[in-house]
């Protein structure tokens, strides 16, 4: 097929659970590309001889090669191929912001629609799943080094995969009863399946990868004792876990929760099928999120599905809104209200101490401010009500201080963040690296999963050689 | 009868010949306080409480077993009666764990905490479920017991948990033979009597056996007699006193006994008998099985209807456009239609009539159970469908298995759980049923008994009656326009209804559990209420899904034991969180993988051998989860040590105090202060001598230990403040004080520290998630600031914390957690999981 020929084919549209169904379920939205929408959005790459879409992917797959793989119709292989650079296909399929990341430097991009190498990508992976061909990778003689872990979300768990294959031996520290960090706690069901999360650990598990729960660093050993007990380094990836509130009035009345908390209850805890699971789940009327991101999103859907009436507030409007469009989409489609350009002000509660509405005051833009973003200014006067019984602040996190305020000779910046060389992301102490939102401040999974691959190619030079070089830059953007 | 005169308080009052005085005074309106007494029972004279005076009779005979004469001068309430009541009811209560009527800070307490706690035992009124009902309790405010003389027992019995749908604690019983009488009285045989003598007697059954053991056919009636909170239903005691009554009808089975129903919040609590007589009994599936059916987890609460996507929930008005759209197309020998023997007269008499006028067919069945099996009759319908002569049914439940439901080319249900017959189903409307709807039902005495809509059903539903009319209106067909059943009662009146009179069932469900019925709608009601597996011989023999665990695991629990009623210890191997821990620290615990995160403060470390010791105070399902656990099994998971250590430095003096699961928990806080030189002083708070442990442990880490009971019964009588005031007034100067224990109490407590200008630090009990700052469940209000206790705390300036909002935010999920206890007897614990 010539390259004209390919460019005629449209974009596949992925078949997805209608919104009136799905807003009543915790399943997935998306089902996924067929096998024969998948080869036949797979025959749309031109295969450029210079492919941009690696430079924008965090991880460096190999896009147009398993691309290609589909097109031949040889899904397990393409699989394979994703995996030479991404432990986590299956999850990143589904989560990654392709539409900025890869996607966004096709060149097909110019003239129309990119390939879909997100739907791909998922597509691939699920197919060597549903298989049951996992293929092991050949694994590196035994270095007799060992590397700890410390939080087994998608930077700890990218880590993970690179050292093992390496030969190095490697134990994951987490503080939670399960592995997957946000991916488990924090992405719903209906967005990511958490027997995926948990195949994708599995597989890890196959390759060696040690994993102890139910394990804080900080409390139950220190990051120092770690290196003085045999590990040859350590890697932070704690994340971002630290819920901002708004500082306005009536922020701890009864029915305020952070989306931390209103997310971890329904996915982590499964309290959506309480009273099976013991976790209580938290039954709203009608919900208010307070945010524009994907975490908003989550939460704002999370609640319809619990049977609430959902109503984003967002201070900005929808074209600053942070979260994917495609989340902003889904979201409209199952009945969430957006009221954009409001703020609250002011939480109201009832004589029990319980939410019973939430004042807003309406806004408009003004200049941009340091994130090129138009700043938000308050319109005087503009103040209403709406009644609601839940609030759920989605501001963002911050990192969270256990690891820094226990390890001493650790450096932070004024945000909470630790300091680390961008290019190496080797910290202040000796032997200890860091990765994903505890580094950047809450970001995405994605690139905690691409500051795992750089941390650890940096940690492997550490324990072989003793030192780190900083990577040549080979491109310049 | 002839009439006969007396005087009672200096008022002539008439009676009738063979009334006993108890019976002529409460005819006249003159009050005497009874507890054995009961309209329903002969009288009894056990409880001594209705003694009067009566000229010419030496002594205070009871005036419930004394017959009335004419003549008679008798005197209810003089000052030597009254006193003597007193001492009556002080007596009473000595057997019967009552520390919060004498307690001094009583009336806060009821302010700030309306209802009770969940506990296993109830050791004092604020943890037993009868709190709102209990007649002791009543007679003893009434009777102004401000304190007590007599010396305070606790028997210590274990609570029994093991039989179906009701929770025994004999511990909290006063002997007056209600449930003994009226069990003999409704069962003609009782299965429960007085057992053992002298100070061991006490209500069970035959050689101690379970109820199922014996012929107990699970009426209920002890329960419902029972005047205090020994005897209780497992499903319906935390909810507390009823706020509405009505009387129905049960339809579970072709008896239709008549029911009373107890109401609140519009969600029925309980079914009980209308009488305390043979004739009102009522079965298991009547008292117990009813209100919970209703209230099923596994309750279909919304409309569907199949697209190409599979069943979509929908509204009302699509569901029966979208039923009319599906069964339209037929007409005559091609649609059948079934319904349950457990509907109304009116409903029956509709689907009726739809099926001959709308949809001109005779096949019009009623599902009957027969016991263990299902039948439909009549039987034609399933093989009509097989051979394919039906081809649209119209079905009020699961009557059919899939096989033959397939071969429909149109299937719409009105049901009430989910079933095979779901996977099958174009359409299915949610119904609303039995409590939530009216009308009348014919039972197999023939008679006609009437329903009342008692209960609010799940938003969106209608009953059967309306959503057959519904269904009629949207095929424009008209003859539907009912508006209520009395509306259709009407008609059915002058058209009469045309069916049998069902058959009652041999043997009766009333005298035989073997033959209680054991479908709804064609689903077996064991699926939805598992308790009644423990009614079904053949059903127990699956229980015990319990593993036993050899591979070598974490969380070992090394002792596991019941330290006082209600508070366990738990020794569990960590040996990392055990080389780690401080005092002041925490742990998170999860007994099994469905479990939530609990925090629990860690009350003693033992670093050699690696274990930590927790201890908990059984108040919820998650803590009785915990206190169900034994020596030689695991936690699931365990994490720590969490939250920040106290800071140990000498301050001179320093008061640990605790109350509850408190006293475990300052103990290393104790022994920290004590070893960094200062001079310690504990406290420990109970509400009754009773529930003191530890004294031991703490008096060997501090310089004196106070102890302080809310009854009084053993040191200091009050709490931990006035504690704190008496060690003020002595010249004591404290430098520094930790309160552990309920919020209330911190509360209290740290009112009079602030008085007295004393640090005080006060550990949080707060909700929690992960217990690392991640959910911020856990916030705290704290002057102006807001502190996360999991991470900030969990001590924290009690001087400075909103107590109010905390125990505000303490209660966010009151309701889910009376939800979330366990339904099914102790042995099929998590059947339902």
């Amino acid at each position: 097929m010539d390259p004209k020929e390919r460019k005629k084919i449209p974009r596949q549209k992925m078949p997805e659970q209608d919104p009136k169904r799905r807003k009543y379920n915790f399943e997935e939205v998306p089902y996924g590309f067929t096998e024969e929408l998948a080869v036949m959005e797979a025959k749309r790459c031109i295969k450029c001889k210079k492919p941009l879409c690696v430079t924008g992917c965090p991880v460096n797959i190999d896009i147009p090669a398993f691309i290609s793989l589909i097109a031949e119709g040889k899904f397990i292989e393409a699989a394979w191929k994703l995996k030479e650079q991404n432990a986590l296909p299956a999850v990143t399929g589904r989560v990654c912001p392709q539409e900025t990341q890869c996607e966004i430097k096709c060149v097909l991009g110019k003239k129309g629609d990119p390939v879909a190498i997100g739907r791909l990508e998922r597509f691939a992976a699920d197919y060597e799943r549903k298989a049951g061909k996992i293929k092991i990778p050949e694994i590196a003689e035994p270095t007799g080094k060992k590397i700890a872990i410390i939080g087994a979300g998608p930077a700890g768990l990218t880590v993970a995969g690179d050292l093992i294959k390496l030969g190095h031996s490697v134990t994951i520290f987490e503080a939670l009863h399960e592995p997957g960090g946000v991916l488990l706690y924090g992405i719903p069901e209906f967005r990511l399946p958490k027997e995926i999360v948990k195949s994708e650990i599995d597989y890890l598990k196959k390759l060696g990868v040690e994993i102890i729960m139910d394990y804080v660093v900080g409390k139950a050993r220190t990051v120092d004792e770690l290196l003085n007990n045999g590990y040859n380094a350590v890697f932070i990836g704690t994340g971002a876990g630290l819920p901002m509130f708004m500082g306005i009035p009536g922020e701890n009345l009864v029915g305020v929760y952070s989306a931390n908390e209103y997310l971890t209850r329904s996915n982590l805890m499964k309290a959506f099928r309480f009273p099976e699971y013991g976790t209580a789940p938290i039954r709203s009327r009608k919900t208010v999120t307070v945010g524009g991101g994907n975490v908003a999103m989550d939460s704002a859907r999370t609640a319809i599905r619990l049977g609430a009436e959902s109503v984003i507030v967002y201070r900005r409007s929808h074209e600053e809104m942070p979260a994917r469009d495609e989340e902003i989409h889904h979201a409209g489609e199952e009945g969430i209200q957006f009221k954009l350009l409001t703020n609250p002000v002011r939480i109201i509660g009832n004589e029990n101490g319980r939410v019973k509405a939430v004042e807003c005051i309406k806004m408009e833009l003004g200049e941009p401010d340091a994130s090129g973003r138009r700043r938000p200014v308050l319109i005087e006067g503009s103040e209403f009500i709406i009644e609601c019984d839940t609030v759920i602040p989605a501001l963002g996190n911050l990192p969270n201080p256990l690891i820094p305020m226990t390890t001493p000779d650790l450096k932070t910046t004024r945000w909470g963040t630790l300091e680390c060389d961008p290019d190496t992301l080797e910290s202040s102490k000796k032997a200890v690296f860091a990765g994903g939102d505890i580094v950047t401040g809450a970001a995405t999974v994605i690139s905690a999963m691409g500051a795992g691959k750089i941390a650890a190619a940096s940690i492997h030079e550490y324990v072989m050689t003793g030192k780190v070089t900083r990577p040549e830059k080979t491109q310049s953007e | 009868m002839s009439e006969i005169t007396l005087t009672i308080d200096g008022r002539e009052v008439k009676a009738a010949k063979g009334d006993t005085v108890l019976e002529a005074a409460q005819k006249a309106g003159i009050e005497i306080p009874t507890l054995c007494a009961h309209p329903a029972l002969e009288p009894y004279g056990a409880c001594r409480l209705c003694i009067v005076e009566i000229e010419g009779i030496r002594g205070y005979p009871t005036s419930c077993t004394t017959p009335a004469t004419d003549g008679m001068v008798v005197k209810t309430n003089s000052p030597d009666i009254i006193a003597l009541r007193r001492e009556v009811i002080k007596l009473m209560l000595s057997g019967h764990t009552s520390p919060c009527l004498v307690c001094n800070h009583r009336e806060l307490c009821e302010k700030y905490r309306p209802v009770p706690f969940k506990t296993g035992k109830a050791t004092r009124c604020i943890f037993c479920s009868n709190i709102d009902n209990c007649e002791l309790r009543k007679l003893a405010d009434e009777y102004e017991i401000n304190e007590f003389e007599v010396p305070i027992i606790y028997r210590n019995l274990d609570i029994e948990r093991n039989d179906p749908f009701m929770d025994r604690d004999y511990n909290l019983c006063v002997l007056c033979g209600r449930c003994a009488r009226i069990c003999e009285k409704i069962n003609e045989k009782g299965v429960i009597d007085f057992i053992n003598r002298g100070k061991d007697a006490r209500i069970g059954t035959a050689f101690n056996r379970s109820h199922t053991e014996t012929d107990c056919r699970f009426c209920g009636a002890c329960i419902d007699i029972c005047p205090t909170g020994a005897l209780s239903d497992r499903f319906a005691k935390w909810y507390g006193a009823p706020d509405k009554t009505e009387d129905s009808t049960c339809m579970l089975c072709p008896h239709g006994c008549s029911v009373h129903l107890k109401l609140k919040n519009g969600k029925v609590i309980g079914s009980e008998m209308t009488e305390f007589t043979r004739e009102a009994r009522i079965c298991a599936v009547g008292r117990f099985v009813l209100p919970q059916l209703l209230d099923s987890p596994s309750r279909l609460v919304s409309h569907q209807v199949r697209t190409e996507d599979g069943l979509m929930k929908t509204t009302y008005e699509d569901a029966v456009a979208r039923a009319v759209e599906k069964l339209g197309p037929y007409s005559g020998e091609q649609i059948a239609l079934i319904a349950d023997p457990a509907a109304t007269r009116e409903e029956i008499y509709l689907l009726n009539k739809f099926a001959k006028e709308v949809m001109k067919s005779d096949n019009f069945a009623i599902a009957k159970n027969d016991g263990e099996n299902l039948v439909i009759e009549p039987g034609p319908v399933a093989e009509a469908i097989e051979k394919g002569e039906v081809k649209a049914l119209y079905s009020t439940g699961n009557y059919l298995d899939s096989a033959t439901l397939q071969r429909l080319e149109a299937l719409v249900v009105s049901d009430v759980f989910p079933s095979e017959t779901e996977k099958a189903a174009d359409v299915i409307i949610a119904a609303a049923v039995l409590a939530e709807t009216d009308g009348t039902f014919l039972n197999s005495a023939g008679d006609i008994k009437r329903l009342t809509a008692a209960a609010i059903s799940p938003e969106g539903l209608f009953p059967d009656w309306r959503i057959i009319c519904d269904i009629a209106k949207e095929m424009g067909v008209s003859g539907f326009d009912f508006e209520s059943t009395a509306d259709i009662n009407k008609e059915l009146s002058e058209k009469g209804v045309d069916y049998d009179i069902p058959v009652s069932p041999d043997p009766s469900p009333l005298d035989d559990v073997a033959a209680l019925p054991l479908f709804y709608r064609g689903h077996r009601l064991t699926d939805i209420v598992c308790a009644l597996k423990g009614l079904i011989p053949e059903e127990t023999t699956e229980e015990s899904t319990e593993e036993e665990i050899t591979e070598e695991r974490p969380f070992k629990i090394v002792e596991k034991v019941e330290i006082v009623p209600n508070t366990h210890m738990i020794t569990v191997h960590a040996p990392v969180i055990a080389e780690k821990c401080q005092p002041g620290q925490f742990v998170i615990a999860m007994v099994n993988e469905k479990s939530e995160r609990i925090p629990y403060t860690i009350s003693d470390f033992d670093r050699k051998e690696g274990t930590i010791t927790i201890v908990i105070l059984e108040m919820g399902r998650s803590s009785r989860e915990m206190a169900n656990t034994r020596s030689g099994k695991y936690l699931a998971h365990l994490t720590g040590p969490l939250g920040n250590p106290i800071e140990v430095k000498k301050y001179g003096t320093v008061v640990c105090a605790g109350g509850c699961y408190g006293v475990g928990a300052i103990l290393p806080v104790a022994r920290a202060m004590k070893e960094a030189g200062n001079r310690v002083i504990c406290i420990e708070e109970a509400s009754s001598h009773y529930l003191l442990h530890w004294q031991d442990k703490l008096s060997q880490n501090c310089d004196e230990l106070v102890i302080v009971t809310k009854d009084g019964s053993a040191g200091m009588k009050g709490g931990i403040q006035e504690v704190i005031s008496m060690l003020v007034d002595r010249g004591e100067k404290i430098d520094q004080a930790y309160i552990i224990g309920c919020t209330f109490m911190m509360m209290l407590v740290s009112e009079v520290t602030k008085e007295h200008d004393i640090p005080t630090q006060t550990a949080m009990n707060s909700l929690m998630l992960d217990g690392t700052g991640m959910c911020g469940s856990c916030r705290v209000t704290v002057g102006k600031d807001t502190r996360f206790a999991c991470v900030d705390g969990p001590f924290l300036d009690g001087l400075k914390i909103d107590w109010i909002e905390l125990i505000q935010r303490q209660a966010t999920f009151r309701k889910e957690e009376i939800e979330a206890l366990p339904q099914e007897p102790l042995q099929m614990h998590n059947c339902r999981s």
